[in-house]
């Protein structure tokens, strides 16, 4: 099973949820609906890292913030963060306490996504590389402070 | 002191006064910061009171660029963080912005009403 099988039965497991996008390593995979095609992955995946980070600099505790939920009118992001890098699900527009219910379901493909995301790190043999879809290439990553524009104070 | 308060019911309607309130009076909230549109720190208390007005605002920018992204015009209408003990709650209200830290219960504290 490759990262992308895992990141499709994620959505195929629930009906309420639309697409994920997945940033590792440097990498995004996607499997948003075709009607996204033009959403830049990428910053989107960027940005719930940011909101990672900026949460971080509140030093919450041992294990800090490692999941956001965000509710909009047409549609709910769940992103959390993983070792590997940061999930994010696109999901219909669910309030969190419904998208709580479902989350377990979601939870059982962690593991098989960080063990096909452990694979990914080791380098492929050439002729299987060719085989996989590239993924799409990082644009370069500003650092958090330039990516902001409302001071925190430290 | 009264100055203050003035200031801050200019950027709530009543009924937004009075759920705030209630919601700060649960005892599991241990933090809570009021911010204006604009990002500025109207009210702050409790957990992280220093830092979270500026952190939040940046949250819920970077919350808007994302529903930006999917084409939604309109700001973020609620956002939750998760970890650890602790879960926050920011509401996008009127003319503000609330956030709420909240202590989630305990397993030690589950055991201990078990016992009971």
């Amino acid at each position: 099973m490759s990262v992308e099988r895992v990141l499709n039965k994620v959505v195929q497991h629930n009906d309420q949820i639309l697409g994920c996008i997945l940033l590792s390593s440097g990498k995004v995979y996607d499997n948003l609906p075709e009607r996204y095609e033009l959403v830049d992955v990428l910053e989107v995946a960027e940005n719930a890292e940011s909101i990672f980070e900026l949460a971080g600099t509140l030093e919450a505790g041992p294990n800090g913030f490692d999941q956001a939920f965000l509710e909009f009118e047409e549609y709910s992001f769940f992103a959390r963060t993983l070792d590997e890098g940061v999930l994010v699900l696109l999901t219909n527009p669910i309030e969190r306490s419904a998208f709580k219910k479902m989350q377990v379901g979601v939870n059982l493909f962690m593991k098989p996504l960080r063990r096909e995301l452990a694979g990914q790190a080791v380098p492929a043999a050439p002729e299987a590389e060719s085989e996989e879809v590239p993924a799409k290439e990082p644009k370069e990553k500003q650092p958090l402070s330039k990516r902001i524009y409302r001071g925190i104070r430290y | 002191m009264e100055d203050s308060k003035a200031t801050i019911a200019q950027f709530l309607t009543a009924s937004e006064s009075a759920e705030l309130k209630r919601i700060k009076e649960d005892p599991a909230v241990i933090g809570f910061t009021l911010i204006a549109q604009d990002g500025t720190e109207l009210e702050a208390s409790g957990a992280f009171k220093d830092l979270s007005a500026a952190v939040f605002a940046n949250i819920f920018d970077v919350a808007d660029r994302m529903g930006e992204e999917f084409g939604v015009d309109d700001t973020c209408p609620a956002l939750f963080l998760e970890g650890g003990d602790l879960e926050v709650a920011g509401i996008s209200m009127s003319s503000a912005r609330a956030v709420f830290i909240k202590r989630r219960p305990s397993r030690s504290a589950g055991d201990l009403r078990s016992v009971g």
